[in-house]
């Protein structure tokens, strides 16, 4: 080990590292507000790397029709619902985000404006059209309905849509590994170290995704109405927040956040339709450390995570896996001892 | 000799899996030996889900460490299978109190996270441990003999398990229908609990100790049947797995316990056998179809399909209190007037607001004592409550002078001090 | 009809039918495939399925049933499907594993059972439990072999190995490690990784530092572009080998670029084109491509879907023997004959090898079933130094 090489790990743990702290930021988001535990964040990711590994080939991914699926799902429940209540004004928006992703991302991709000479940007965008809409649509059909159960009733639905993720990665994708073409490949030379291009477009990537969630929940009305919901949900509904519309915004930026941590991490590591689960986990280690509550703290926990993923595979490549999950133990004993939300003191 | 009508369809069950093995076809059996096998394990998880209300991602890790603590135990100690078993259960058990003691400790979605944390752990440590035969496991585990017959066989393998299977579910059901019984259901409101005298952190670790025994009941059969033991099986997949069987089954009963299993393991052969063509080129339809099943029974019957099935059957006559009861003991009450209750230096403070500086008070014995002041914060903290955690609050307090160090709701009331309730609240019926 | 009567009937015909069906099949061969179809080392499982699909219905004469099972890489699926065959298919031959681990979890099911196991991933065979063993794929000594070959032949005098964390990575260790010291070559470092990790940089970079003059990956499939690419990333230089599980089209694929200028050894089908015509085994191969393109579509044909071909015309020949000697399928007899016949020492010609197995030597593989491929533009060609 000299420093040479705790530079490369240090890289090599930032790497990951960022896509930890997206996924944790998106994680502690939806928790926030609608107290789901967003397991199948790693499948988001999952799904975008291995759609944008097949856009590049010139391959128009099935996951179009998944979205198609979800999104007719979506429209029934919705009727219900209305159906129920008598309005059907709710009714407008949810056709708007179940219909159009799949009908465009269909036309785009058989119509060979996307093919595999295509530049990046192109699939890139695509990619997001097909992955991101998952989220909120997931919300609709599944979660919304649990919007009063407890907190652990949403954690089973959660693992139980997350098993269907990786059920329909596997159908849509196959059993192989995907790799994509790396968007910039080489190293910088910094002079002291060598820095990779892949590195710092990821970095840009995420400090610009950071910089514009900061200035949606400061600057915009949307984002400190979401903010309020987290604080407070029967006040946010005092003040005349809708709460399910703020629970589907949370979504749908917990669902952009992944797809763009997929694209991140197609370049860099061989994607399996399950490779979700751990990736996801990993930034839940972050989120815990944050107690659920705190966006800069859960991204350094996420980073802490990743660069100590890092140095332990160097020192005993076998047990790192081991390693990380058990010293997850000693960090929630400490979250739990010490979140005051979860004893009510008696006040 | 009359069976009382509730116990029925237990008995027509328990007769038809006698019956099975001449009766049906050698996959069915197959498949009720396994269904067996899951039902063992989801027993625990009624208990420690259904009952206590901590939901358990992690224990299919106890499972393998049965199995593990038993393959080794034969192949380097050269113990004969039956003798492993109570290796298995002391490895499980340990290691559930060990766990347990941890987990209990947590709270909330906190404690899921640690289930996940060391369910995963364990599953990497099998596989990564060496001795332990990495991730391709152990062979040669021998098969289980029993006066001279082998086990082996999926007819004789289903009733082993399901003879275990039976006398745990009829050890379960007394238990829940006991004191003890009664204590754990009430666990998920640990304030009232201990206001009877329940000591909820001790019980809801015996619970976890029991689920785990379970377990490892179950791993140990596991290895026996097939003779190997991988770290696959016992992955987080499994732990999800059990956990999905028993919220399908229902965590309300034990029934749920062996329901869920069927269910899910039928629709699994179905899903994988009756649709041949699609076998491997679609692939995980099972996980789909399960995890539409489990998101629906969340939003339309969180009790599982168990509740459904019970409409059907006998329902069981209401327990009746016995008539004849012996009164439960009294403590000589403590002469008038003699010092029943004395706080010293009582304070609070909340941040830089001091709420309480300095109380002192007596409460002498078969004296009625009223506390005025000028809010109900400070009336508040001086209750029984706040007293019992009287080193937290820097106070000294004696009752019927002894020290009253111990923050335990459960021990005061052993000690005889009964806290009224400030709130109340409608409970369901 | 009163509903017992209804169901008395019911049970009755379906009693008559199993009775009808039990008759039938008696006289047919019934063989259990189980391979790995799904996770990570799917690419390698996926061709012996395809050429399962291709399999003709007879065996020696007689009318053949195959029943493919999914075992997704995991040793307990493999025994349940191994006990499934045994038990309710009542089969008279297994064939399988694909994977090492699995493949090495079904021994014992196959001696107790006394049922042939034809293993068609590398293992590493006990020699107390041989008795109702076989194997296909060329055995990993042989294999490894080549690469220490090549690396005495460029003067190479330090390696590093990094492998899974697994069977597979075991057996090549130990192949690589006991044959090295044998040729002087000293290993410089030693790494593991799972199949399922998404990144290898530490450990790359360990086997980098320590400035090893060649590098061997003892992966397989897809898995193994990552520390190859890994470890060219930073910098490496020289040749980089990897175990003759990694001839898949995904390893290409996956690749792209970055893996051209593997070596690897593998079973001839891979470089049909380059062999020489006087190669008995030239002209198995080329009906054998013809018949899984004709199926499947032009591309390369994997050395995995030749082993499946090549478990068929052994099995072919074995049954052939085995229906001679009077016995019938579907009875222990059989299964003795069959066994027997198969390892009765007659050459086979298949499409990565001569076959010739033997009570002594259960991996009947030799030389001939032997070369070394390099990946250049895009596919395998025959490594000419």
């Amino acid at each position: 080990m000299n420093a040479t090489i705790a530079t490369l790990l240090v890289q090599d743990g930032l790497t990951s590292g960022l896509i930890y702290a997206l996924l944790a930021v998106s994680i502690v988001l939806v928790f926030l507000v609608t107290r789901v535990l967003w397991v199948p964040a790693g499948d988001m990711v999952a799904f975008a790397a291995l759609t944008m590994s097949l856009l590049r080939q010139g391959i128009a991914p099935n996951t179009v029709w998944l979205l198609a699926g979800l999104g007719l799902l979506a429209v029934l429940v919705q009727a219900w619902r209305c159906q129920r209540s008598g309005e059907w004004q709710p009714m407008r928006g949810v056709l708007l985000l179940a219909l159009i992703p799949p009908v465009l991302g269909y036309a785009i991709t058989r119509s060979g404006l996307a093919g595999a000479d295509a530049p990046v940007i192109v699939h890139a965008l695509i990619t997001l059209l097909l992955v991101a809409p998952l989220a909120p649509l997931l919300y609709l059909t599944a979660f919304r309905p649990l919007a009063e159960a407890s907190v652990l009733v949403k954690l089973i639905a959660a693992v139980a849509a997350h098993y269907m993720l990786v059920g329909f990665g596997l159908f849509f994708f196959g059993a192989e590994g995907l790799r994509t073409p790396p968007f910039i490949s080489g190293r910088l030379d910094v002079g002291i170290t060598t820095l990779s291009w892949h590195l710092l477009l990821s970095l840009a990537v995420s400090i610009a995704m950071i910089a514009a969630l900061w200035v949606f929940f400061e600057r915009t009305l949307w984002g400190k109405a979401l903010r309020a919901t987290a604080i407070n949900r029967f006040g946010a509904r005092l003040v005349g927040i809708r709460t399910e519309r703020a629970g589907l915004l949370a979504f749908s930026i917990a669902g952009l956040i992944g797809a763009l941590s997929g694209l991140m991490i197609g370049p860099i590591a061989t994607i399996y339709y399950d490779s979700g689960f751990l990736i996801g986990l990993k930034a839940f280690i972050g989120v815990v450390c944050a107690a659920m509550a705190s966006f800069p703290v859960a991204v350094m926990g996420a980073l802490a995570v990743g660069v100590f993923e890092a140095f332990a595979s160097f020192f005993a490549s076998a047990l790192k896996e081991a390693i990380v999950f058990v010293l997850l133990v000693p960090i929630l004993l400490w979250r739990s001892l010490t979140d005051h939300s979860l004893h009510g003191e008696d006040d | 000799m009359a069976v009382p009508a509730h116990r029925i369809p237990a008995l027509v069950v328990a007769l038809l899996i006698v019956l099975a093995p001449w009766m049906l076809p050698v996959w069915i059996v197959t498949l009720l030996g396994y269904v067996g096998l899951y039902s063992i394990v989801c027993l625990g998880l009624v208990l420690l889900t259904g009952m206590v209300g901590i939901t358990s991602f992690g224990q299919a890790a106890f499972v393998g460490l049965g199995a593990y603590v038993s393959a080794l135990s034969i192949i380097h100690l050269g113990l004969s299978p039956w003798l492993t078993l109570p290796l298995s259960l002391a490895a499980s058990g340990l290691a559930g109190a060990l766990i347990g003691w941890l987990t209990i400790r947590l709270s909330g979605h906190y404690l899921v996270l640690g289930t996940m944390a060391w369910g995963l752990g364990l599953f990497y440590l099998f596989g990564n441990l060496q001795g332990l035969g990495g991730f391709n496991g152990l062979s040669g585990v021998p098969r289980l003999e029993a006066a001279g017959l082998s086990l082996v066989e999926p007819a004789r393998f289903m009733l082993l398990v399901w003879a275990l299977l039976a006398i745990l579910l009829a050890g379960t059901t007394t238990l829940i229908d006991s004191r003890a019984g009664r204590a754990i259901r009430a666990l998920r409101d640990p304030v009232m609990v201990e206001s009877f005298g329940v000591q909820s952190a001790s019980l809801k670790l015996k619970v976890f100790v029991a689920a785990a025994l379970f377990a490892g009941l179950a791993g140990w059969l596991h290895a026996h049947y097939l003779g190997h033991v991988s770290p696959s099986p016992f992955g987080i997949n499994a732990s999800v797995d059990y956990l999905f069987m028993a919220v399908i089954g229902g965590t309300g009963s034990p029934a749920g316990a062996v329901l869920g299993p069927a269910v899910v393991e039928s629709l699994r052969t179905l899903l994988r056998d009756a649709v041949p063509a699609l076998q491997g080129v679609g692939g995980n339809y099972e996980a789909i179809v399960f995890g539409a099943l489990v998101i629906l029974l969340l939003q339309r019957a969180s009790g599982g399909l168990a509740p459904y099935l019970s409409r059907w059957l006998p329902q069981r006559p209401p327990p009746r209190a016995p008539a004849a009861a012996q009164p439960l003991p009294t403590r000589k009450p403590p002469s008038a007037g003699s010092a029943l209750l004395e706080v010293r230096g009582l304070g609070k403070r909340f941040g830089g607001l001091v709420a309480l500086q300095g109380v002192d008070f007596n409460v002498p014995a078969g004296e009625i004592v009223a506390l005025i002041g000028p809010t109900a914060q400070a009336k508040a903290r001086c209750s029984i409550w706040s007293l019992v955690c009287c080193r937290r609050l820097r106070a000294r307090c004696a009752y019927r002078a002894s020290e009253l160090t111990r923050c335990r709701r459960a021990r005061s009331l052993l000690v005889g001090l009964l806290e009224p309730f400030s709130t109340c609240g409608c409970a369901p019926t | 009809m009163t509903p017992v009567r209804q169901l008395a009937l019911k049970l009755s015909a379906l009693a008559v039918a199993a009775g009808l069906s039990a008759s039938v099949i008696a006289q047919e061969i019934r063989i259990g495939l189980t391979g790995t179809f799904t996770g990570p080392n799917a690419s390698v499982g996926i061709p012996y399925r395809n050429t399962a699909e291709i399999y003709p219905p007879t065996l020696g004469g007689l009318p053949a049933r195959w029943i493919v099972l999914d075992d997704g890489g995991d040793p307990t699926a493999g025994i349940k499907n191994a006990r499934r065959f045994v038990d309710e298919d009542k089969v008279d031959a297994i064939v399988g594993s694909t994977s090492t681990p699995v493949a090495t979890a079904m021994f014992d099911i196959a001696n107790e059972s006394r049922t042939l196991q034809i293993a068609m991933a590398p293992v590493a065979i006990p020699s107390g439990k041989a008795a109702w063993l076989l194997n296909i794929p060329q055995p990993v000594p042989l294999m490894v072999s080549a690469i220490v070959d090549d690396m005495k032949r460029r003067g190479i005098k330090t390696a590093a190995y990094i492998g899974y964390a697994d069977g597979w990575g075991d057996l090549n260790w130990n192949g690589f490690s006991k044959l090295a010291a044998d040729a002087g070559i000293k290993v410089v470092a030693t790494e593991r990784f799972n199949r399922t990790d998404t990144s290898v940089t530490a450990q790359a970079l360990k086997v980098f530092s320590a400035s090893p003059g060649a590098v061997f990956v003892g992966a397989s499939g897809t898995p193994a572009v990552l520390p190859h690419v890994s470890i060219k990333d930073l910098g490496f230089k020289g040749p980089i080998y990897h175990t003759h599980g990694a001839v898949a089209g995904a390893f290409i694929q996956s690749g792209g670029k970055a893996v051209e200028g593997a070596l690897m050894p593998t079973g001839p089908l891979v470089v049909t084109p380059d062999l020489p015509e006087s190669n008995p085994i030239r002209k198995v191969s080329t009906d054998f491509i013809a018949r899984y393109q004709a199926k499947w579509g032009p591309g390369a044909v994997t050395p995995f879907a030749g082993y499946a071909w090549d478990a068929y015309l052994l099995l072919d020949a074995a049954a052939a023997a085995a229906a001679k000697s009077g016995a019938k399928p579907g009875t222990p007899q059989f299964r003795t004959a069959l066994r027997d016949a198969m390892i009765a020492g007659n050459d086979v010609v298949g499409t990565n090898a001569v076959y010739r197995h033997t009570d002594a030597d259960r991996y009947g593989v030799d030389e001939r079933g032997r070369v070394l491929v390099e990946v250049k533009s895009g596919a395998f060609r025959l490594f000419k130094p």
